[in-house]
């Protein structure tokens, strides 16, 4: 199961929360390079348990396969779609030719070859002396929606699902994927303001940045959760990741929940610079 | 390795090899799942390059601060031994408060230790 996000408001606003995810979509058949890849954000099962337990976001089911959720978009419906997408571009590339031929003209009179008496008709022949026209045609641009609009017609069968009986899912689910302990980590760091992506490429279940990804490099690589009481601690894993940790000036780090008090105690292990 | 080679193994590593001073056996020893845990103290002997630089200001050149040291087997871990409770717990009975690190030198079977710092709680890497 991945959890999706398809509309680029409720992605900004999730970046607003520190919730980043991963974009992931792109055409099957010309798959992009990460940068370009554009909606739907793909979350971790982490984000999407602590956004449901505060009541900060809506999760809908989707059961049935990708051709029966295409059926509530019919011919007609797909017809309408496109004529309504063509009529938008040709308002897009009306208003673009329409500013680039007053820039063209000012500029124009700035550098002097007009002035306030020139005709409509000597204007006309200018721009056709130097392929003007032309020139625009080729520079305009095409808008690309960033939000489906066929979204809206999709039939997902999840109406009726009470908030506890999705909680109750989405718990069950990450408990066959991992153990219950790593998001009592996930969200104690999320308390202590981290911003929390999937970590695999540091050898971790997360990376934590101390802020948005984009202004600050991660600090710290954290390990799935062991159990606090009964539970020992990797050391092969730990000198290796805590070496290739020193190397990416990230501490590796490894928690647990103690069982009685449900506190959550974190050890950061670095190499010690000798030996 | 018995528990009691690897504490001079270690000692002698640091004093002889890393050159450090002023180490010592801590008098105290701590059980722990059937085994008993002596911890070392001393001094390295330039400052390392996990010190914080504030530090460094505060104290110029005199000398660095005590480490405690932990020496364990790399085999260890099979028995079910360095859980996340026993390092709460080495650091709540042989430390003082202020002690925010320890270190963690790991014995392999050939005889080479490496060292590693383990700090409470989750902490920045250093700024460079």
């Amino acid at each position: 199961m991945a959890p999706l996000v398809f509309d680029i408001r409720h992605i900004q606003l999730l970046r607003k929360w520190g919730i980043c995810g991963v974009l992931s979509g792109t055409l099957p058949t010309a798959a992009q390079q990460n940068v370009f890849l554009s909606v739907p954000l793909r979350l971790m099962l982490e984000d999407v348990l602590w956004l449901h337990h505060n009541n900060l976001a809506d999760v809908k089911i989707i059961r049935q396969g990708g051709d029966k959720i295409m059926t509530g978009i019919t011919r007609e419906r797909g017809a309408k779609l496109s004529k309504l997408v063509e009529d938008r571009l040709n308002k897009s590339f009306e208003y673009q030719r329409k500013f680039k031929k007053d820039e063209h003209i000012e500029k124009l009179k700035k550098i002097g070859k007009i002035n306030d008496e020139t005709t409509a008709e000597e204007l006309e022949q200018l721009n056709k002396s130097n392929n003007n026209d032309h020139l625009i045609e080729s520079s305009l641009f095409i808008d690309i929606a960033d939000t489906s609009m066929i979204l809206e017609d999709i039939n997902i069968e999840s109406d009726g699902l009470s908030y506890d009986y999705i909680r109750d899912l989405l718990f069950k689910q990450y408990r066959q994927a991992g153990k219950m302990q790593t998001y009592f980590l996930y969200k104690a760091l999320r308390d202590q303001g981290y911003v929390l992506s999937p970590g695999g490429r540091f050898g971790g279940k997360f990376i934590a940045y101390p802020g948005d990804p984009l202004r600050f490099h991660s600090h710290l690589t954290i390990q799935d959760a062991i159990d606090y009481h009964n539970e020992p601690i990797d050391l092969i894993s730990m000198i290796s990741g805590a070496r290739l940790g020193t190397t990416v000036k990230k501490l590796w780090v490894i928690g647990g929940v103690e069982e009685q008090t449900n506190e959550t105690h974190f050890f950061s292990v670095e190499w010690a610079g000798f030996g | 390795m018995a528990t009691t080679d690897i504490i001079y193994l270690v000692k002698n590593n640091l004093l002889y090899f890393q050159m450090w001073t002023e180490v010592e056996i801590l008098q105290e020893s701590f059980s722990w799942r059937g085994s008993n845990l002596h911890l070392l103290k001393g001094r390295p002997p330039h400052k390392l390059s996990n010190d914080t630089d504030t530090e460094d200001d505060d104290m110029l050149s005199s000398s660095q601060s005590l480490e405690f040291i932990l020496p364990i087997n790399m085999s260890q871990y099979k028995e079910n031994f360095l859980t996340l409770e026993c390092l709460s717990q080495i650091f709540s009975q042989f430390c003082s408060p202020s002690t925010e690190r320890i270190l963690l030198a790991i014995i392999n079977d050939d005889g080479t230790i490496v060292y590693y710092f383990i700090y409470k709680g989750v902490r920045k890497p250093k700024r460079n």
